[in-house]
């Protein structure tokens, strides 16, 4: 089965995290879930390893977190991003544009180095 | 289904395996509940759906270590979580309302001891900072000369003639800018509108561009509108003040009076009171061209046409230093034309501005300058008073080492590193500092006008702190020396404690740190313990330079300005009168005493015919029949002169007969011809009648020289009166009252002999004050220290006590046990002290010619003292110790 290299996940984990929050605010499972939808299954995290990430984020101030009663009376830690979460995730979507215009530009030159 | 109990197996389990926080814990659960709800909603069983769940998380270890490197290395981890931080206060406050006392006795030594520092600091500022607010300072030079005598002594002269510096001016490319001024003595200033006399010092009579040459910033009127001509006058702040009751006197008029000549002035300007680090202190300044008129008629033009030296200062800007010598050629030039009989005997003399405060005074310097052998004892003051506080505060916070002991371990059982530990004590030690520092520039800023009154200066904080450079290494100052005494504790208490914590160091805490604290107290000590002994010393050698030796009851002689008051009959008639008065118990007419040098040359050539041919330069004073009596002079051999006033005879002094190599006895009845060309009051050719002992007329900075006293009813200088016991003031005031009678109008100008002797050493009196507080207040610290540090121990030691009392020890056997312990520190203390003292005050009285002795009397006086005052200290906390129940101390455990 398809799967991505572990140092590529960490390094787009910041991006998709702030990408998913910047819809709204989510929780943990949900985050998981939305991650698995738009990347067709493709990309799966061990669940727990999301965690540590979100901790991160909110202590660089980029998400912030409350706990909150659900809908159906469950009891679940909600994060949103922040101001300066959004700026961040702004950057980040100009850095990895970039880098798919030059990974882009080396394989249209280059075509035999590409595996399609 | 037993879900609920999986999930909550699985929940001890995470807690079992890794530290997670319980909000984390919390959160995963969640996780898995909403993991499981969503496979069980895939159509999986519960059971499968819980392991579906469990297995998804991943690895539990793993998580927990990405969840430390996520919360410590990213973002701006710190040392000091802010949690942690909130703690260290907490613990802190405890810590210091638990050793409330010793932690009290710590600060204030401390803040007394920064309180101190800052103060001689800002006099050292004051006198090192002479004459540098003027603008180009350092290129501004004072022009006088310097005078070889006949017999080839060299004397270096503070005044000029007000002619040289306009004959060179033109001719020495070199010269920028000139400024001359003169103060003359005996005339007063007369409001007329309220009708007030005020005799005054410091009236300036100056070239227009003393403002300009000068840095005195004007509080009222315009810089332009000053001395611009000879009627206008500028005020200093107090004077505007004393003369007429206002601030703002601009319109004002006031009138000069000398021997019946009136120059009338207008106020045009008030400066602020002239800053206490300079030599300039004018109270009124004038034009020197208003002065022209005092002279009158005959002497018009005096001042600035006559070639011979006179009492004026000049003082010249140069464009660029360096070029010094181009004046002095010039000046000497003109003086081998104009006055070339003098010249050879006359060398220019270029001081810098800046340099005259720190050279040994020479003759009418209107500067006191300042040895530098007193910055630097006060510089070592200063550091010993800041050493014996540092070495407190670290001695007591290294004491309660020990208690903290428990403290510590806990720390780092809680995960705290030695990098936290050691930052929380240099924070918390170095935060006591800064604490103490602040409350320290309070308390300077609030006793500054005591501290200005006490050492007779203008010191402005807020001058002294607008220099940038001075805010800078002041705050670097302070900085570093928090640092230090922050940095002893930390280093000591994680070195101490952290690298090894083991039970023996726990049960016997004071093993851990007695030596390293003993040798601070030796150190403390020996610092105290020498400040005694110099202090003693300096105190007798200032009291020795003070008293003078003029007389032995100076304090009761008055002395009242008698100088061009014209008819002679009048004074003498004022003279009988008084004698009348029952407090005056005698009176003489002389010369003004004491500072005869300033009032003319004494310098008269005598010879021996009986001995030899050779020229005797001895010093010649005129007096009156009276003048031994009143003040007290003792007589080695031969008489008083007689009632009848004989003419011809002469009183000398005991170096007179040393240098004829006579013995007193001997002396009497040798004739002495003068040989002056400048005599004045007629042949004083006489037979020597009596030999007196040595007594200081002149500044006792000098060796005193032979002197002659000659009888002569005819000086008028100044009337010494000489007041029996009783109320002086009023006696003053019944001879101000007879002195209104004879001579309206005239003011009566007097002074205590002792206040006027005094002038003449106030650098010495300033610092006779000074040295002996700090160092008071060094040793007052010194014992605080030793105070706490004994109760702490004794306070640590206190189951020990206890035990050793049970066992049977008696009181006095606790007692010895606790004292000898210190007792033993400040006896090594002591014999560190006494050479360091011994040597230290030897080298400073070597810049004395009449100097005191170190006697054994101060040494071991000293020694006592410490060792009294400590021992009381150290029984009064012992005896507490060895009388109480050792049920008390012993009942915990």
């Amino acid at each position: 089965m398809f799967s991505f290299s572990k140092s590529l996940v960490a390094a787009s984990s910041k991006p998709l995290i702030l990408g998913i929050l910047q819809e709204g605010t989510s929780y943990g499972y949900a985050i998981i879930q939305r991650v698995k939808e738009i990347s067709s299954g493709k990309l799966e995290w061990s669940d727990g390893m999301l965690y540590p990430v979100l901790h991160r984020l909110e202590k660089e101030k980029l998400i912030a977190s409350q706990w909150m009663q659900s809908e159906e009376g469950r009891h679940r830690k909600y994060y949103s991003i922040t101001e300066l979460g959004k700026q961040s995730l702004h950057e980040e979507k100009a850095n990895w544009h970039s880098m798919q215009e030059v990974m882009e530009a080396l394989w249209s030159i280059n075509p035999s180095t590409s595996n399609s | 289904m037993n879900l609920e109990k999986k999930i909550k197996d699985w929940r001890k389990s995470l807690r079992s395996q890794a530290h997670l926080s319980d909000g984390f814990v919390e959160e995963l659960e969640v996780h898995l509940r909403d993991a499981i709800e969503g496979g069980i909603d895939r159509g999986l069983d519960p059971e499968e759906a819980f392991d579906t769940a469990v297995k998804g998380l991943g690895d539990i270890t793993a998580i927990n270590q990405d969840e430390r490197l996520a919360l410590t290395n990213s973002g701006k981890s710190s040392l000091l979580l802010p949690d942690l931080l909130k703690n260290f206060f907490k613990v802190n406050g405890r810590q210091f309302r638990k050793n409330g006392l010793l932690n009290g006795i710590n600060l204030a030594g401390l803040t007394v001891a920064f309180t101190a520092t800052f103060f001689i600091g800002l006099f050292l500022h004051d006198e090192l900072s002479f004459e540098r607010h003027h603008p180009n300072a350092e290129n501004t030079y004072r022009l006088s000369y310097e005078h070889t005598s006949e017999t080839g002594v060299i004397e270096e002269r503070a005044f000029s003639s007000g002619m040289w510096i306009d004959v060179i001016k033109d001719r020495v490319p070199a010269i920028d800018e000139t400024m001359r001024f003169m103060q003359i003595s005996y005339g007063y200033i007369e409001n007329q509108a309220t009708n007030q006399f005020f005799y005054e010092e410091g009236i300036y009579w100056s070239d227009p561009n003393f403002f300009d040459f000068l840095h005195f910033p004007l509080k009222y009127g315009n810089k332009e509108d000053q001395l611009t001509n000879p009627n206008s006058l500028v005020v200093t702040e107090d004077i505007a003040q004393k003369v007429f009751g206002m601030e703002n006197p601009i319109g004002e008029t006031l009138r000069f009076v000398r021997n019946g000549i009136v120059v009338n002035f207008v106020v045009t300007g008030v400066i602020f009171n002239p800053a206490s680090n300079s030599h300039f202190q004018p109270n009124y300044v004038a034009q020197l061209e208003a002065l022209q008129g005092i002279f009158g008629e005959q002497q018009r033009g005096w001042i600035t046409k006559n070639p011979e030296p006179g009492w004026v200062y000049t003082y010249v800007k140069l464009r660029e230093s360096g070029n010094q010598e181009q004046v002095a050629t010039a000046l000497q030039e003109f003086w081998n034309n104009a006055i070339p009989e003098r010249a050879e005997f006359m060398e220019p003399l270029l001081t810098r501005l800046t340099d005259i405060h720190f050279q040994p005074p020479i003759k009418w310097e209107i500067d006191t300058p300042i040895a530098m052998s007193y910055v630097y004892g006060l510089i070592v003051i200063a550091a010993f008073i800041l050493m014996i506080a540092m070495t407190n505060f670290v001695n007591l916070i290294t004491a309660q080492a020990s208690k903290r002991q428990k403290e510590i371990g806990l720390r780092k059982t809680l995960g705290s590193t030695r990098k936290q530990l050691r930052l929380q004590f240099f924070l918390e030690s170095a935060g006591l500092v800064m604490l103490s520092m602040a409350v320290a520039l309070g308390l300077t800023y609030l006793l500054l006008p005591q501290f200005n009154d006490l050492i007779e200066k203008r010191i402005d904080l807020a001058i002294v702190l607008s220099n940038p450079a001075i805010r800078t290494w002041f705050i670097i100052l302070m900085i570093s020396v928090a640092a230090t005494a922050g940095a002893f504790p930390a280093l000591y208490f994680t070195r101490k404690v952290t690298k090894s914590f083991n039970l023996n160091q726990f049960f016997k805490p004071e093993k851990v740190n007695a030596r390293g604290r003993n040798s601070l107290v030796i150190l403390q000590f020996a610092v105290a313990i020498t400040l005694i002994i110099s202090t003693v010393t300096v105190s007798n050698q200032l009291q020795l330079i003070n008293n003078g030796k003029l007389g032995t009851n100076r304090e009761a002689v008055v002395g009242i300005r008698t100088t061009r008051m014209g008819d002679t009959n009048q004074i003498q008639r004022f003279r009988n009168e008084i004698e009348n008065f029952s407090q005056v118990a005698s009176s003489t007419l002389g010369m003004h005493l004491p500072r005869l040098s300033d009032f003319g040359s004494i310098n008269t050539r005598y010879f021996a015919p009986d001995i030899n041919n050779e020229p005797l330069y001895w010093n010649k004073f005129d007096a009156d029949g009276d003048f031994p009596k009143t003040f007290d002079l003792e007589f080695l051999a031969g008489r008083d002169f007689r009632e009848d006033y004989d003419l011809n005879s002469l009183i000398i002094n005991e170096s007179a007969v040393k240098e004829l190599n006579l013995s007193p006895g001997e002396a009497i009845g040798l004739v002495l011809k003068e040989d002056s060309i400048n005599y004045v009051f007629g042949q004083s050719d006489g037979v020597v009648i009596g030999v007196i002992s040595d007594f200081a007329y002149e500044t006792v900075r000098k060796k005193i020289e032979p002197l002659v006293i000659c009888a002569n009813t005819r000086v008028n200088g100044a009337l010494s009166v000489k007041l029996g016991p009783g109320n002086k003031q009023a006696a003053i005031s019944q001879m101000g009252e007879l002195w209104a009678e004879i001579y309206p109008g005239r003011p009566f100008e007097y002074w205590f002999l002792d206040y006027e002797f005094g002038r003449l050493y106030s650098q010495e009196r300033r610092l006779g004050k000074l040295i002996p507080l700090f160092s008071g207040l060094a040793i007052i610290i010194a014992l605080f220290g030793l105070f706490a540090l004994t109760a702490y121990v004794s306070d640590l030691r206190k189951k020990e006590i206890g035990i050793r009392k049970v066992l049977g020890c008696s009181n006095s056997g606790i007692l010895r046990l606790l004292s000898w312990q210190y007792l033993r520190t400040i006896l090594i203390a002591v014999a560190i002290a006494i050479p360091l003292a011994w040597y230290g005050m030897d080298y400073w009285l070597e810049n004395f010619t009449y100097r005191v002795n170190i006697s054994l009397l101060v040494v071991g006086g000293s020694v006592l003292f410490v060792l009294l005052i400590s021992l009381v200290t150290i029984s009064l906390k012992s005896l507490k110790a060895a009388n109480a129940n050792p049920v008390d101390s012993l009942k915990y455990e």
